[in-house]
């Protein structure tokens, strides 16, 4: 009954001591550490690099002869001019479309919002270089179907529209950044109290004024903070660029590094490739620190916004049916319109616009050719054991980041959030080149990591956790600190208690990562066409970039159209499996 | 059953360094019901924490049922699962991913084969009858209503039956009427299983009409430990008098040391009062007189030097149903008395009323 005396209790301590369970704390925050900053030091370390490979990297041979040919070559100031534009202005584009939908879905009487709120995230499906080569076929000069036509029917001397242009690029990247920014800013809109307007209501302000003063004033924080997500999010696009720019040498950041590294005319600069890539991670360093201080703003305004309201809803009156036409076309742009054209290109023997011939000259040649291609089975096991691997992997470590960052009193929790997020800023392309003079250090030690599908894989992960974490620290704000404690009072342990509580509560949050994860992996080409090496390592979107580079357009007319089906397929099965069962689990956790 | 030595706990947050606890120290028998009573922020919740595990402390000592899980000195801190104890919490953290039968047995399970399936079974069923949800077992938590959700919690902190029961505000989101009958149901329960209970509340009624001890809390420390009478008839302190019931402040000064019977002599500004004085109170030193409502009746006799009778107008009567609340104005102060709602006192009536000296306490200032 009572408290032994000291010198008695010294032969207690098989009782575990302070600051052990701090431990796996410990471990995830190396692990990010490691996966982060290595190959940000290399990224460093190798611009400063004379070595002409390197594998032939030593800290003698350092000097600033990169920066100075980079940066004296006026070349480079057109590419800055370039990316920047390009990234304002798909930002732009998207957030405005992404905001009137959200706000069109969230708050007024559109008809068939369900659907709408179930199609806009679906367009996530269309890879980025898929639509890039679908809006090639439709509006390049020469034989872009829609040109061919307009000149045609109006007797037009020279193509009305051309796609291999900047505002060609901020046109689609703009469409492809519109579903993650609907995605962020639902919530957003969601969880406004309207008892906030109605105060500014009954203190006089009229609607216009209202809106502008207390709900824009409120969602200001969480709006920049979209924008900033966006806008690094454009900028570390590659294949769009890839796509448009390329062909007519309109270079952004990330296009120009890929040309440095792959030019035919001589070796790889990797020097000079990294003296480019350090201008991301400059932007990379200032976007967290900005992001990081606005998510902070807009958590302090989310304690006083509440939940679960049921916002009043505005008339759209005559404008309801004008409004619901502008989404669908939204929806035809960037999903159907792309789609139809790769279905037509897929059942063609050779590239035509569309005519009573060509329709009459339809066969399923395209698909056969390519179900007998040798490499395909390898490819697509390559695909799937990467897909799964990355989505899992990027699951499981932005999970446990989360519990470090939101539920403990670590003392490099913010850090941790911090390391977390800058690889979202971190270009695939530059990311993969600073990984690749690790790995090129790694196969010193003879482990073969080079050029295989798990260096892709690694790559991968690091530039996910950033995603991850966003939505886990989010979600597991949503799940009340008791429910945690009440197992842990139960006699759970640590990891019980993740496994019990944790998993089971979070588990739709879990598989809108993985899913979102697949999603962005087998689109994505940058990081695969930078790190794999050899053809027994290709996976699906460099096989389709290489025959599209080769003008097989047909062939990727029907690679591309399973592509879109099978992500349908999928994201739709998951949706139900995933979503379905938890709904009123995620009602009743956010008491 | 619980000893507690030296409790402090200090934390950094984004406001700087917060003292939540600043050394406590206090034991509760086996079987007692214990309750700790204060305003939010107190260190009340951090306290009760601290005992479950869930926090960490600073500095400090805590054993349980003889066992150390807390020593800084020693350097020893046992993990919550291996604390033989059992938390009901504010928000009742029901798992919404499982049914009821499942969140009973969650505990169980923890023990990894110590039981089979029957006696889970078994004794899951014994939990939920003990709580009145029997027939509830295959419910799925969330569709509970908030005095089922609460009655839930309760069965999964007993299941175990555990040395120590933790009861974090557990009453505080249910409604008014609810809230009565359970206090009675609550007490009677834990006192019919002899389970040593520590209670966190921040409502005096709950505190008093439930406990066995009651200590009172502000800023980290305990101000006060006594039964719910001692601390509702003998506040220690001002903060401990203001933050249990009502009650009327005179500012005083001594004037008359203690009598034969305990009772000195203090100048308020609206007249002389007899009253109990604190120890080592000296002549001059400046008090409050602490005085109930309900103590306080009218009276017939003129006010004299040593009556305790004073006289004022009434200057506002607030009708509650079982009392009628008046506020006498007497020089600069305002003096609350509760009366029979059937008096024939009104609203500016001059009215002569007695403090009884036995009644009236007079703390330091």
């Amino acid at each position: 009954m009572s408290v032994a005396t000291p010198s008695l209790s010294r032969f207690q301590i098989s009782l575990p001591r302070i600051g052990v369970p701090s431990l796996w704390h410990w471990i995830v925050f190396v692990v990010v550490l490691l996966l982060v900053a290595t190959p940000l030091l290399f990224l460093v370390l190798g611009s400063f690099s004379t070595a002409r490979l390197p594998s032939e990297f030593s800290l003698t041979d350092l000097s600033l002869a990169n920066y100075i040919k980079v940066w004296s070559d006026p070349g480079t100031y057109a590419v800055f001019t370039n990316t920047v534009i390009f990234a304002v202005g798909s930002t732009f584009v998207g957030l405005v479309i992404a905001s009137a939908l959200a706000w069109l879905v969230e708050r007024t009487d559109l008809p068939f919002k369900i659907w709408i709120y179930a199609g806009v995230p679906m367009t996530l499906v269309m890879p980025g270089m898929l639509q890039a080569m679908a809006w090639v076929l439709l509006s390049s000069p020469r034989i872009g179907f829609i040109n061919v036509a307009l000149m045609n029917i109006f007797g037009l001397s020279s193509p009305p529209f051309n796609i291999y242009t900047l505002p060609g690029m901020i046109f689609i990247e703009g469409l492809r950044a519109v579903p993650t920014a609907f995605l962020m800013l639902v919530p957003l809109l969601r969880s406004m109290d309207p008892a906030l307007e109605e105060a500014a209501a009954t203190s006089g302000a009229r609607p216009w004024s209202s809106m502008r003063k207390v709900t824009l004033g409120l969602m200001l924080p969480g709006l920049m903070a979209v924008m900033i997500y966006q806008f690094t999010s454009v900028l570390e696009g590659f294949e769009v660029p890839g796509i448009l720019g390329l062909p007519t040498g309109i270079y952004v950041f990330s296009t120009k590094i890929y040309t440095v590294l792959h030019s035919a005319s001589a070796l790889p600069a990797y020097g000079e490739a990294n003296a480019l890539g350090m201008l991301y991670v400059l932007i990379a360093v200032v976007s967290t620190y900005l992001y990081s201080r606005v998510i902070g703003k807009s958590e302090r305004y989310t304690i006083i916004t509440g939940k679960g309201y049921r916002p009043k809803l505005s008339k759209l009156g005559f404008w309801r049916w004008p409004a619901f036409i502008l989404v669908l076309l939204f929806i035809s742009l960037s999903v159907i319109i792309p789609f139809a054209v790769f279905a037509y290109v897929s059942f063609l023997p050779f590239l035509q616009a569309p005519s009573a011939k060509a329709f009459a000259s339809m066969s399923w040649d395209n698909y056969a050719t390519i179900m007998h291609t040798e490499q395909l089975g390898h490819m697509l096991w390559n695909t799937l054991i990467m897909t799964v691997s990355v989505a899992t992997g990027t699951v499981v470590l932005s999970f446990l980041i989360s519990l470090v960052v939101v539920r403990s009193r670590f003392w490099g929790r913010k850090i941790l959030d911090q390391m977390a997020f800058v690889p979202h800023a971190i270009p695939g392309m530059v990311m993969g080149l600073a990984l690749l003079w690790i790995y090129l250090q790694i196969d010193k030690l003879d482990i073969g990591l080079f050029g295989s599908i798990w260096s892709i894989v690694i790559a991968f992960i690091i530039g996910y956790i950033s995603y991850g974490t966003r939505v886990m620290n989010a979600a597991l704000l949503q799940v009340h600190k008791d429910l945690e404690d009440a197992a842990k009072m139960s006699g759970a342990r640590q990891w019980r208690v993740m496994w019990r509580v944790f998993c089971p509560l979070l588990m739709p949050s879990m598989t809108g990562i993985w899913i979102w994860t697949i999603l962005h992996v087998i689109r994505a080409a940058g990081k695969p066409l930078i790190l794999a090496d050899g053809s027994e390592n290709e996976v699906l979107a460099v096989v389709i970039w290489n025959m599209w580079d080769q003008g097989y357009v047909e062939a990727v007319g029907a690679i591309g159209t399973i592509l879109i089906l099978v992500m349908l397929a999928f994201t739709l099965l998951l949706r139900v499996a995933g979503f379905g069962r938890s709904a009123h689990i995620q009602g009743a956790s956010g008491q | 059953m619980i000893r507690i030595k030296g409790l402090r706990v200090r934390y950094e947050s984004e406001r700087g360094v917060v003292d939540a606890v600043r050394g406590i120290d206090l034991a509760v028998a086996a079987g007692q019901f214990y309750t700790l009573l204060g305003p939010s922020g107190c260190g009340k919740t951090t306290t009760l924490r601290c005992l479950a595990g869930l926090e960490t402390a600073t500095e400090g000592e805590i054993a349980i049922g003889g066992e150390i899980v807390y020593s800084s000195g020693n350097r020893i801190s046992v993990p919550p699962y291996r604390r033989d104890i059992g938390m009901v919490f504010q928000s009742y953290a029901i798992w919404p991913h499982m049914n009821v039968f499942e969140n009973v047995a969650f505990p169980l399970r923890e023990m990894r084969g110590r039981f089979s399936r029957a006696q889970i079974r078994d004794k899951v069923e014994k939990a939920l009858h003990l709580v009145q949800l029997d027939g509830l077992e295959t419910r799925p938590a969330p569709f509970l209503s908030g005095g089922q959700q609460q009655r839930l919690a309760l069965a999964r902190a007993l299941v175990r039956e555990p040395k120590v029961l933790l009861l974090d505000e557990p009453l505080s989101n249910l409604d008014a009427k609810l809230r009565e009958d359970t206090r009675i149901e609550l007490r009677e329960l834990v006192k019919r299983l002899g389970i040593t209970t520590v209670y966190v509340t921040h409502d005096q009624l709950e505190a008093l009409t439930m406990s066995d001890l009651v200590a009172v809390m502000e800023g980290g420390r305990i101000v006060q430990e006594a039964s719910p009478t001692e601390i509702y008839r003998m506040p220690k302190e001002k903060f401990v008098a203001n933050f249990i019931g009502l009650t009327n402040f005179l500012d005083a000064k001594v004037i008359g040391l203690a009598n034969g019977e305990g009772l000195g002599e203090v100048e308020t500004s609206s007249g002389r009062l007899r009253c109990h004085l604190p120890e080592d109170t000296a002549i001059g030193d400046r008090v409050v007189v602490v005085v109930r409502p309900e103590d306080i009746g009218l009276s017939t006799e003129s006010p004299s030097q040593v009556n305790n009778v004073l006289e004022g107008t009434v200057a506002e009567a607030s009708f509650l149903g079982d009392a009628i609340e008046f506020q006498v104005a007497v020089s600069d102060n305002r003096i609350r008395l509760k009366l029979h709602p059937n008096t024939s006192v009104r609203k500016g009536d001059a009215v002569r009323f007695l403090l009884p000296a036995h009644s009236c306490r007079a703390l330091a200032s």
